[in-house]
């Protein structure tokens, strides 16, 4: 065991921490500390000069571009990054596709998709959830049938993050309605311009529009775009859901929100206020419990109550964690929580009334935060899954 | 930062837990032991090189640091076991080893490595709330050493200890003595701690103490009594998430046999979930104990003490949700004598308030982190 990194990973994490600062938009560090929305030329910018590094990528292995780190370079990145202020990788190509694709797919599928997924060409709408299945994702009820060299979809998707900047669709599908639930699914790539689909925007409680619904209307599909074997679906999935909560601890955000607080409140002259003062150490107490956590899990020799369930922990507590700090911040705004507007949402328009009062946002990120024990997989679903590795036979 | 667990460290700890296993059985926990066979184990865990793991090779001792020591720590919190050894291995060990002069260090470390000394810390007063900067223990000059009088009290393993460490004021300045048991002037009352385990109360009057007897005064003695405090808490962590290990263990076993409504307890969602929370509880407290650990062994004195009251509440606040649960899950089972669960709780309690409690703890997190900005 041994408390500090070695000076290799010290090096890089002040690589790292240097490239941000030298390559990171101002205005889009801006936007991202104080909480406010991203436009997809913002998310671009930062992702070119990551893929200009070779960065962009660093759950991919080296032959597809990715950059050869180790767990813990990959660990101090996605800390750096996130504490320097950098955009999240909402990406679900980069995270959740790219991996499948390496995994399951046929050359001229990672030809075609990889290296315009790392070069931010094209972007990626995950379609698993539906109306009538959520957490029972299984039930889903959109069905692909067979024609010729066609597939024919039909079905309603919904809560695809971001499908407003995709051009495509990564989507499950039924192939076999008599099978069981999860031995009838396909993984089909879907061009977002096929004809027979619409794309709805869901206007949520705080006023963001991330979430979209997909309505698939006799959409034909070619039969090249099926992943690995049909009615193996289920298996991909599971394979990209693990992948999507790796970095779900969310350790790097949680760290520059927790400075936030701690801005604001000096801001305010509130820094020594009893009350605050210990809310704030609480939270950095659970913070570094949960970052040691992480990384003893990458640890050798480690003992683990219920092996195999340690992303589903991580992703537990980390959305947890993040959640009471986002319930900290709009305790810190006060009455300033109090005025609203969309206009105070984005650094080009200032309300004015609420002026440049970063305050004025901590209401809508409050509410934001709500969907981090949501999705990804729901907390409890979570704990279903680590309770079924505790107490099976 | 690297958690790794060494081959080396793997196998202290395999052979700790064979000991544990064959000297504590499961049904025997938590009862009384005569003092004549807890003797006899003291010597075998001094014959496995226990008690000297920290001891220079010099006094007999293992030179090993406190990540290895933690292995051994949370084995033994996991079967209860009511041997002195953070009062002689950790805690007296450490601070003679790292004060005392060769002469000291001949005297009383080679005993405690051969598992014939056992020793304790005397260092709570009745008035003070681990208010130690302010100690009613007081020195007064006589000859070439000092008189010492007062009252010492919730001294763990006291009642049986051969020597004890002494923590008094001169004119403000911290002095730390050893003070053998049969010291003239010397008196101790026995008495027994919520989880069954042995405290003393020490009164001193007019006890002779000889420069011999001095470990370490003024600014070098504080920094010492920090360091130990140091070193208490992240091996008081790691006898914790031995007993949560244990306690989480048997509610899993439980909700897996008891049956009601048809079916096991553990098909029960509400109760599921409950116990994945006592489990990320226990996980999250493996990895502050493992910090804790390797704090003490490199880090700065102020760094030391960020984290090692950081792992203090983050453990005391799992170890509250853990033994609640516990009792909970268990029913009334849970709340007798008879069942093992109450004895891993009470043992929870009073570790949770050994030198420091959470909000002790929390505010010396909070003036660490405060100063460092």
């Amino acid at each position: 065991m041994r408390l500090e990194f070695t000076p290799e990973e010290e090096a890089f994490r002040q690589e790292v921490r240097a490239f941000v600062e030298a390559e990171l938009d101002p205005a889009i560090r801006a936007k991202v500390e104080r909480g406010l929305r991203l436009e997809k030329v913002d998310y671009v910018a930062w992702y070119t000069r990551l893929h200009e590094k070779g960065w962009i990528t660093p759950g991919w292995p080296e032959e597809h571009g990715g950059p050869g780190w180790t767990p813990i370079q990959k660990y101090l990145f996605d800390e750096e990054t996130l504490l320097g202020g950098a955009p999240r990788i909402i990406a679900s190509g980069i995270n959740m596709l790219g991996p499948v694709l390496i995994a399951f797919g046929t050359p001229e599928q990672k030809e075609k998709y990889l290296p315009a997924i790392r070069r931010s060409e094209s972007w990626w709408a995950q379609g698993f959830s539906e109306p009538g299945s959520g957490s029972d994702l299984a039930s889903m009820r959109t069905t692909a049938v067979r024609d010729g060299d066609h597939y024919i979809v039909n079905g309603h998707k919904i809560w695809t993050s971001y499908a407003h900047f995709c051009d495509k669709l990564f989507c499950l599908v039924k192939t076999d309605r008599e099978a069981k639930p999860q031995e009838g699914i396909s993984f089909l790539l879907i061009d977002l311009d096929t004809p027979g689909i619409e794309v709805r925007p869901i206007k949520l409680y705080e006023g963001g529009n991330d979430l979209n619904e997909v309505f698939l209307d006799n959409v034909r599909v070619p039969v090249e775009n099926l992943i690995g074997e049909e009615n193996k679906g289920w298996t991909y999935a599971k394979y990209l859901l693990g992948h999507e909560r790796t970095g779900i601890a969310g350790i790097g955000a949680s760290k520059q929100q927790l400075l936030r607080v701690k801005r604001l409140l000096a801001e305010q002259g509130m820094e020594g206020e009893p009350h605050f003062r210990r809310r704030v150490a609480e939270l950095e107490i659970e913070l570094l419990a949960l970052e040691a956590t992480g990384l003893r899990i990458l640890g050798e020799n480690q003992v683990f109550s219920a092996p195999g369930a340690e992303a589903s922990m991580l992703k537990v507590r980390g959305t947890e964690l993040r959640q009471d700090i986002f319930e900290l911040l709009y305790e810190v705004a006060g009455p300033a929580a109090i005025p609203f507007s969309e206009e105070a949402m984005r650094l080009e328009g200032e309300d004015p009334l609420i002026g440049d009062d970063e305050r004025a946002s901590l209401a809508a990120n409050f509410l934001d935060s709500r969907k981090l024990s949501i999705y990804g997989g729901t907390n409890e679903v979570q704990r279903n899954v680590t309770a079924q590795m505790l107490l099976r036979g | 930062m690297d958690f790794s667990i060494s081959e080396e460290q793997l196998q202290l700890r395999d052979a700790v837990k064979r000991f544990c296993d064959g000297e504590y059985p499961q049904e025997r926990r938590g009862q009384p032991v005569s003092i004549d066979r807890r003797r006899e184990r003291w010597g075998m865990m001094a014959e496995l090189g226990l008690t000297g793991l920290i001891l220079s090779e010099a006094c007999g001792g293992s030179d090993l640091g406190m990540v290895e020591q933690m292995g051994v720590l949370e084995e033994l919190g996991r079967c209860l076991s009511p041997e002195p050894y953070l009062s002689t291995a950790v805690i007296s060990a450490s601070l003679i080893q790292s004060m005392g002069n060769a002469e000291q260090r001949e005297r009383w470390l080679a005993p405690i490595a051969a598992g014939e000394l056992r020793m304790a810390l005397a260092l709570d007063e009745p008035r003070g709330r681990y208010a130690y900067a302010t100690m009613a223990c007081r020195l007064t000059p006589e000859g070439d050493g000092y008189r010492l009088d007062g009252e010492k009290c919730l001294v763990l393993d006291g009642p049986y200890a051969d020597a004890y460490v002494v923590a008094a004021r001169h004119e403000g300045s911290l002095q730390l003595l050893v003070v053998p048991a049969d010291a003239a002037g010397l008196t101790r009352t026995a008495g027994t701690t919520l989880d069954a385990r042995e405290i003393a109360t020490l009164g001193f009057a007019g006890v002779l103490v000889s420069p011999s007897q001095h470990l370490a005064e003024g600014e070098r003695a504080e920094q010492a009594l920090q360091a130990v405090l140091n070193r208490a808490s992240a091996a008081l962590c790691a006898e914790s998430v031995g007993a949560m290990t244990e306690l989480v263990e048997q509610t899993r076993e439980f909700l897996k046999v008891r049956k009601q409504f048809g079916a096991p307890l553990g098909k029960f969602q509400a109760l599921q979930h409950r116990l994945v929370d006592m489990v990320i509880a226990l996980e999250q407290s493996r990895s502050m104990a493992a910090l804790a650990a390797m704090a003490v062994d490199e880090a700065g004195d102020r760094k030391c003490l960020k984290l090692v009251s950081a792992a203090r509440v983050s453990v005391a606040r799992a170890a509250r949700l853990i033994a609640k649960e516990a009792v909970q899950m268990h029913g009334a089972m849970g709340m007798t004598d008879e069942c093992q669960v109450g004895h891993y709780v009470k043992r929870l309690m009073v570790t949770e308030r050994l030198f420091g409690d959470v909000s002790y703890h929390l505010e010396s997190f909070e003036n660490t982190t405060a100063t460092a900005a």
